[in-house]
């Protein structure tokens, strides 16, 4: 009887209504929002509408991602929740929409609550040194770790702090993604032995060759060059090539490989006959002197310290030698030879002006410029094969120390140079995206008069006039 | 409607609350504005967004808490409760009004952009996205406004129980991305304050519009079950 009497209390009756139409409300809107939160309907709703496009891809990264035939999958090392680089995510939603389903992710993997993700699923060598807040890019067997510091451009100011000019996120990951799908990789090779820098000294450039897909290693030429070798890299040696040495470098350039060569100023007398055997079968020849620039546009603070000219190749075609500056810290010249041979293509990469001069360390005869500083060589070997050094007089210039202080435009260059050599011309060029805002021209005083305007007049104008209003009805 | 619309505005208007509270906002936002005119940039700083949203913690509770306390005060409760007018007209209507004031702040602080422009060339659209989102979340925080209005009779607790509740809406994605696993990935989806950093940095999400859009619709139609409660319990 009681519980009858309930159900006909209008109260009762009216509740019940109230909670039923409120809950339905409530799912209708919940669902709503949760078919427009689905993942592949959402990322296709964001636009972003910047005026330097920081959150979405160029048609480089688009073209290349509609072009896969392989999956790519994104793992992001934070908990969804905590991991707050919202360009990242951005980007990497960009390529989920382009990728046609072949990019998958991104995943959130806590370490922390998963420690043991690492060792479960990737090949330890590939992923070393990886921290939490990284992520990886992965196909098939094929993996790139890319940390923050992949996704910004540094520079550094006079006295050598660094700050961030610039973010190549869409560069890191549009170079992760080819790097994960090619189906080869160059490997460059480090030669040591012969006094070279050793890897710590170069690990600026180490890093922007790994990021433009190129797999890195070291090697002794006391040994045949190893058969996936594609470029041999010799960071300024001081000392000469033993024979055998001698040997197995010529035997990998006839089959078609490639070799850099830098050097620094030599502080002492070395005899480098078999590096100069080497280069003069390219017509080329490294000369044991320091060059000096006496052109104003062409020194910094010193006469060694040379910008130098830089000439338009297939290696500087793609750079802006006008905005990509260089120093090359004491340098050596070196000589184009003139024998004539028909498999033989020389082109000059830098040079000094003709206020220049060059005095020869061993006897101290100066002689006027210009100089090449670098040149290119290619050697044509049968009909389909080539073989391409590149020659420059200074290795000073790519590494850390250097670059920590003048900037990291070296490492563009010798990029550049790699990427000729393994006639990589479509390779990944995407320049960083400027962190540069754009400047208020204000005077002191014009700052001194908007600042007063905004914190003391507007303020004062509004809230008097609604105390005029205020008491001006109060006196009605 | 218009009629309600027409009478809250008016009487926002016809007292010193809302000049002051536009005078103050303007005044302490320029104190942020200052990092922009020092670093001599055309765009707005990190602190200065995120000193706009917390800004409206408090300008929104003291702003809505006399919806309908003040009709209750001035005895015509009643008369609206009982009108022909539809409760959801009054209810909306109220909101509308409350929503125009914060509008009429946010075209007040139009200054800032207006410098920028006159001494620079700021990114148009990114200052645009800035303030859709400042927008849409001053129409989700005025419908939490207003809900707690709706609760009590007394303006102050009234004012409280807002406050509280944006303070927690704002703090979702600290909490959650503090707890991890779903409820934190939960809270995180739910986070207005992330939606707005997202249209500040110039991203334009349709979904954060429909949710934020949604959002108000279900306080402003919680409102108004509230308020159809206490019609019926009148008798």
């Amino acid at each position: 009887m009681k519980k009858t009497g309930l159900f006909k209390k209008k109260s009762f009756r009216y509740g019940t209504y109230s909670f039923v139409i409120t809950a339905v409300v409530i799912a209708i809107i919940v669902l709503i929002n949760t078919i427009l939160g689905l993942s592949d309907i959402s990322k296709r709703l964001r636009f972003d509408i910047t005026q330097d496009k920081m959150f979405s891809i160029g048609q480089q990264s688009i073209d290349l991602v509609k072009g896969l035939d392989k999956e790519v999958e994104i793992y992001i090392l934070s908990s969804e929740s905590s991991y707050s680089n919202l360009l990242v995510t951005e980007v990497v939603d960009q390529y989920v929409v382009h990728g046609n389903g072949r990019i998958i992710g991104p995943h959130y993997v806590d370490l922390d609550k998963d420690p043991t993700f690492i060792s479960k699923n990737f090949d330890p060598d590939q992923v070393k040194g990886i921290n939490s807040g990284d992520i990886i890019v992965r196909c098939g067997n094929n993996t790139r770790v890319l940390s923050n510091q992949d996704f910004m451009e540094i520079s550094y100011d006079y006295y050598g702090g660094a700050y961030v000019t610039g973010l190549k996120v869409e560069q890191a990951f549009t170079s992760a993604i080819k790097s994960v799908t090619a189906e080869k990789i160059n490997t460059i090779y480090f030669v040591s032995g012969h006094g070279e820098y050793k890897s710590d000294d170069l690990s600026q450039l180490r890093s922007a060759l790994s990021l433009n897909n190129y797999a890195l290693k070291e090697t002794t030429l006391t040994v045949p060059v190893p058969e996936d070798a594609d470029v041999l890299f010799f960071p300024s040696p001081t000392s000469d090539l033993l024979g055998s040495e001698l040997e197995n470098l010529l035997a990998f350039l006839e089959r078609g490989g490639d070799a850099v060569f830098l050097f620094d100023v030599q502080s002492t007398i070395q005899d480098l006959t078999n590096f100069n055997e080497v280069f003069s079968r390219y017509n080329l020849q490294l000369n044991y002197d320091l060059v000096n620039e006496f052109s104003q546009a062409n020194y910094l603070k010193e006469n060694w310290m040379i910008r130098p000219m830089v000439y338009m190749s297939d290696v500087t075609r793609n750079l802006n030698p006008d905005q990509l500056f260089i120093y090359l810290p004491m340098s050596r010249s070196i000589s184009v030879l003139s024998t004539n041979k028909d498999n033989l293509e020389v082109s000059p990469l830098f040079g000094s002006t003709d206020d220049s001069t060059a005095i020869d360390l061993n006897t101290g005869v100066q002689s006027m410029g210009p100089f090449f500083l670098g040149a290119l060589s290619q050697m044509e070997i049968g009909t389909s094969n080539h073989s391409r050094i590149a020659l420059i007089g200074n290795c000073t210039f790519i590494t850390d120390t250097y670059m920590s202080e003048l900037g990291d435009n070296g490492s563009r260059y010798i990029v550049s140079t790699l990427n000729w050599m393994q006639e990589r011309a479509d390779d990944v060029m995407i320049p960083a995206k400027s962190l540069d805002q754009p400047p208020l021209n204000m005077t002191e005083q014009s700052r001194v008069f908007v600042f007063i305007l905004l914190i003391a007049v507007i303020p004062l104008v509004i809230i008097g006039t609604g105390l005029f209003v205020w008491i001006r009805r109060k006196s009605l | 409607m218009m009629a309600i619309i027409r009478r809250d505005f008016r009487s926002y208007f016809s007292s010193p609350i809302a000049y002051v509270l536009i005078g103050l906002f303007i005044c302490i936002m320029s104190l942020f504005f200052v990092d922009s005119l020092n670093a001599g940039v055309a765009y707005f700083t990190s602190n200065f967004i995120s000193s706009m949203s917390f800004m409206l913690l408090f300008i929104v509770p003291i702003l809505t808490m006399r919806t309908f306390a003040e009709d209750k005060k001035s005895g015509t409760e009643v008369l609206l409760l009982t009108s022909p007018v539809r409760l959801s007209q009054v209810v909306l209507g109220k909101y509308l009004a409350a929503t125009g004031v914060f509008l009429v702040l946010t075209a007040a602080s139009l200054v800032f952009p207006l410098v920028l422009l006159i001494y620079g060339k700021p990114d148009g659209a990114t200052l645009f996205s800035s303030y859709l989102g400042f927008v849409l979340l001053g129409m989700v925080f005025t419908s939490v406004g207003i809900f707690a209005s709706s609760l009590t009779e007394n303006q102050i607790v009234a004012a409280i129980i807002s406050f509280v509740s944006l303070f927690t809406l704002t703090s979702f994605s600290y909490i959650g991305s503090y707890m991890g696993g779903f409820i934190g990935k939960l809270l995180n989806r739910l986070s207005f304050m992330d939606k707005y950093y997202e249209f500040s940095a110039g991203i334009i999400d349709i979904t954060s519009i429909i949710f934020m859009l949604s959002f108000a619709v279900v306080f402003v139609f919680l409102t108004v079950r509230i308020l159809e409660r206490k019609r019926w319990s009148q008798g």
